[in-house]
């Protein structure tokens, strides 16, 4: 594995960041960040599903029409989906009660269908395997971040465990009821993009309307 | 021959309109010390350095000129603070309303919200049933004499003061007769009309459109009131404030719109 | 036509009137800046002698609209700016010498008329709406609008400038006619009308507070100008200046200006060469040395060396507050808060009680000042000129020139109307 091969895995990490630099799939990370360990599970059934499905497609990629690509795509990707959720049922049902449909969801989530049609249709295998594994990660990594904060500040626990005393139980922290709420999730993937764009001024795009100073001349 | 006109100094600056904004409140600033001393004194505190402390910040980070107008914030955030609430939500909600209500904008005027609405939302919202401060008598006219010298400087635009009361005493009126006027005189109310639903970067900015804020804003106080506590509490305001503002951009963009076409109508025929 | 605007900016002061001086002007430029849109090509070197009415350099994409000289001398220096345009011709006042031109055949046709006026730099005293451009000699504009009135603070009174040139002014006016298919509007305050009115020749009294005599407010309320319908504007002074060249085939350079402000002991009219050097103008009267001298009124007034081409008076401010005692304890605290630079435009009411343009102001200013030049011409920029904006700068504060984002718009607008 020389680098660039390696570079498909790391780069969806930070510098090409599903959520946060392609803005793709950011709903799901709204709904199920609440708590640490929706968040876990739905981020391993996300990177399962992307990566069969770059996988599959790869494999098929030359032998597809051009004009049922994407309904051919959009079926593989249901299929597995179909799977995960089943596996979930199977093995942990409570979890999956949780989750609800955002696993189903995992069918129109944005960063599936668009990594299969941008790489995998016109790359091998290997890469797309990575590709589909590197993305499935990044956002794992984004959805792991937002619920850790999510659920500290929103219900002083972390994974399900009791970290800070909770006002309700005589201690002093009063959870902030806003965390729990979409809004803040939000609010939390906006700050996490400020902090990765002042790290790395690159992914800064321009403004359409620079502000323009011009100084008045003299009047007065 | 008033020769003394030929020198036209400009009128305002952006300090000079945080200084006038200062004066409009320190009426309601020191009636409302002097009722709730000494239990106030850490929360001004507390809120006057935060105010000082984050725009210091991004005036360092972003190097640009020192803005004053987070002290007014912090001074109107804790003039509708409810009771009870301890410091560090305080801290927080504060720091939420500044830095994403205001300062991650650039300067005053390009942010689209109130900070200190966005502040008191962040805060209900995560403290729900907080109890409401008692509304005082001498509160509501210290803020109404504020209001009184906004309107006088043209700062407070006088069509959203009218069209706000009318929004509100409309309502008020249809429902609960002569004695429902009373929830108008909660000092929440008058306070929130002043310095949150009238600032001038938190409404519409077209003369038809500030009508529509003002009344927009009215209304949904007692839409929002009669849901939960009753109209003119903290969240009512707070949150009706907060609707009006992000719905003002779209009250203007359609003023726009129908000016664009009287233009064009005017353009065809004349 | 009578308009009664109410908006404005109440100045308390009256229009000028009075004596008329003649300070003796030792140099005169010819400013590039004055007519946007031109790429000048020069007809003169330094050094050159000059006649009044010389032509000084012609439009290098439409040769015949020629700019000539107000005064007659020796070139003394030409000053090339950025990318070698043009920035100002320099001439050192000497003598009488005039050109004389033949205004015979202008009587008889529009074709010939236009000739003449190309050829004597009258053309240059036009600018359309929108861009605020010179206008293309075969151009045939819906109407031309006349500025007879003038409600900037401390400005001359057209009324009593022009009594005793009335007959000119009558000419001058006469003659726009042949210009356009359309009508000439004489713009005037409320007054005895100053042309008597015939078929397309109309007289529309406009009154109430600046900036109610502007060119803009007029144009705006009477024929609003677009993309489509352009319109031209000149004032009252060049109309008469126009008749004068018909009557006696030579130019008219001089300008009765008001010279004014703060600075000054007292105000005066004086009469000047366009493109007057200020300082000539206002030399010897009070401390003028100690002060600054603006081209045009306190509030659209640029501060330059030399009379603008369309500024009609020069304001003297003060430099500094004043130190007297008569300012209070406060404003002196104030006046050591140092004031930021430029801010953003906040949405003032009050900016609507000083527009009487049926616009939305605070969105036009908003969109000039990010650049956003398709919401600036949706709005209605195309119908603005700096001096409409001048006002609404002097009360924002954030501190932007309006004037300057405006013509930046206007520039690009334009440049892409003519790709």
């Amino acid at each position: 594995m020389n680098r660039s091969t390696l570079q498909h895995l790391t780069s969806p990490l930070i510098d090409n960041n599903p959520i946060t630099l392609q803005m793709l799939g950011v709903c799901s990370a709204l709904a199920v960040t609440t708590a640490l360990d929706t968040a876990l599970t739905m981020s391993l059934a996300l990177i399962a599903v992307l990566t069969a499905a770059s996988t599959v497609i790869s494999l098929i990629r030359r032998h597809l029409p051009g004009s049922i690509r994407l309904v051919i795509q959009i079926t593989i990707i249901a299929s597995l989906v179909i799977v995960a959720d089943q596996v979930l049922r199977a093995f942990a049902f409570e979890i999956s009660q949780r989750l609800s449909v955002f696993v189903g969801l995992i069918v129109t989530n944005c960063i599936v269908l668009g990594r299969a049609e941008t790489f995998a249709m016109r790359n091998p295998v290997w890469p797309s395997f990575l590709d589909g594994l590197g993305n499935g990660l990044g956002y794992g990594l984004i959805l792991m971040l937002v619920a850790t904060i999510r659920e500290f500040l929103g219900s002083g626990s972390l994974f399900g465990l009791n970290v800070l005393p909770l006002a309700s139980e005589g201690g002093w922290f009063q959870p902030l009821g806003f965390m729990l709420l979409a809004p803040s999730a939000f609010i939390i993937i906006g700050l996490l993009i400020w902090i990765i764009r002042t790290c790395r001024p690159a992914q800064v795009e321009a403004d359409e309307f620079p502000i323009l100073s011009l100084r008045s001349g003299d009047g007065s | 021959m008033n020769r003394l006109t030929g020198n036209m100094p400009r009128p305002w600056d952006s300090y000079r309109v945080t200084l006038a904004t200062a004066v409009a409140l320190l009426p309601a600033v020191a009636v409302f010390i002097a009722r709730h001393f000494p239990a106030i004194v850490a929360p001004m505190l507390l809120a006057l350095g935060l105010g000082l402390a984050w725009p210091l910040l991004f005036a360092w980070l972003r190097r640009k000129p020192l803005r004053w107008d987070g002290l007014l914030t912090a001074t109107v955030f804790v003039l509708l603070l409810p009771a009870g609430v301890p410091l560090w939500h305080l801290a927080l909600a504060l720091s939420f309303g500044l830095v994403f209500g205001d300062l991650i904008f650039g300067d005053r005027g390009r942010s689209f919200l109130n900070p200190a609405t966005v502040g008191l939302a962040f805060l209900l919202f995560s403290f729900p049933g907080l109890g409401t401060e008692p509304s005082g008598l001498t509160v509501t006219l210290a803020a109404a004499v504020g209001g009184a010298i906004l309107l006088g400087l043209g700062l407070l635009s006088w069509r959203v003061a009218t069209a706000f009361t009318i929004g509100i005493a409309g309502p008020l009126l249809m429902l609960g007769g002569i004695e429902g006027l009373e929830a108008m005189t909660s000092a929440s109310l008058v306070l929130g009309l002043v310095f949150l639903v009238g600032d001038p970067v938190a409404g519409a900015s077209t003369n038809a459109g500030r009508w529509v804020h003002g009344g927009l804003a009215g209304g949904l106080v007692v839409l929002l009131g009669s849901a939960g506590d009753s109209a003119g509490s903290l969240p009512s305001v707070v949150f009706a404030a907060l609707l009006a503002s992000i719905l003002a951009p779209l009250i203007d963009q359609v003023v726009i719109f129908f000016n664009v076409r009287r233009r064009a109508r005017r353009q065809s025929n004349v | 036509m009578r308009f009664t605007f109410r908006k404005g900016l109440k100045t308390n002061t009256e229009c000028l009137r009075g004596p008329v001086g003649e300070p003796s002007v030792q140099t005169v430029a010819f400013l590039g800046a004055d007519y946007p849109g031109v790429v000048f090509d020069l007809k003169v070197a330094e050094g050159d002698p000059i006649v009044a009415g010389q032509i000084l350099c012609v439009d290098r994409r439409r040769t015949e609209v020629a700019f000539v000289a107000s005064a007659a001398g020796r070139v003394r220096r030409i000053r090339l700016g950025a990318r070698r345009r043009l920035e100002s011709i320099e001439i050192a006042c000497e003598g009488e010498a005039y050109r004389s031109f033949d205004a015979g055949p202008a009587a008889q046709g529009s074709d010939s008329l236009r000739e003449l006026l190309l050829q004597s730099g009258a053309w240059a005293g036009f600018r359309t709406r929108p861009f605020g451009h010179v206008p293309d000699p075969s151009g045939r504009p819906h109407a031309i609008f006349v500025t007879a009135t003038d409600t900037n603070p401390l400005a001359p009174d057209p009324v009593a400038v022009l009594a005793p040139q009335r007959e000119l002014f009558q000419r001058g006016a006469e003659a726009l006619l042949h210009l356009t298919d359309g009508p000439v509007y004489i713009c005037q305050p409320d007054s005895a009308p100053l042309v008597p009115a015939q078929d397309r020749m109309r007289v529309v009294t406009f009154s109430g507070p600046h900036p109610s005599g502007l060119p803009g407010t007029h144009i705006h309320h009477v024929i609003p100008a677009s993309r489509q319908r352009s319109v031209w504007q000149i004032g009252y002074q060049d109309v008469a200046a126009i008749g004068h060249l018909l009557e006696t085939g030579r130019i008219k350079a001089g300008r009765i200006l008001s010279v004014g402000g703060a600075g000054l002991a007292d105000s005066a009219l004086v009469c000047a060469p366009l493109g007057a050097k200020l300082s000539d103008l206002v030399h010897g009267r009070g401390n003028a040395d100690a002060a600054q001298l603006l081209s045009g009124s306190i509030l659209s007034g640029q501060r330059v060396e030399y009379l603008r081409r369309h500024d009609l008076q020069v304001t003297v401010t003060r430099r500094d507050p004043p130190e007297s005692l008569a300012r209070t304890f406060w404003q002196r605290q104030l006046d050591r808060i140092r004031t930021p630079q430029t801010g953003a435009t906040l949405p003032l009411e009050g900016f609507e009680r000083v527009f009487p343009l049926d616009l939305c102001q605070s969105p036009i200013l908003r969109a000039l000042a990010v650049g956003d030049v398709e919401t600036a011409e949706r709005l209605g920029c195309l119908e603005l000129l700096e001096d409409d904006l001048a006002l609404l700068s002097h009360l924002c504060p954030s501190g932007s020139d309006y004037g300057m984002l405006l013509r930046r718009t206007l520039d690009i607008l334009a440049q892409e109307q003519a790709a």
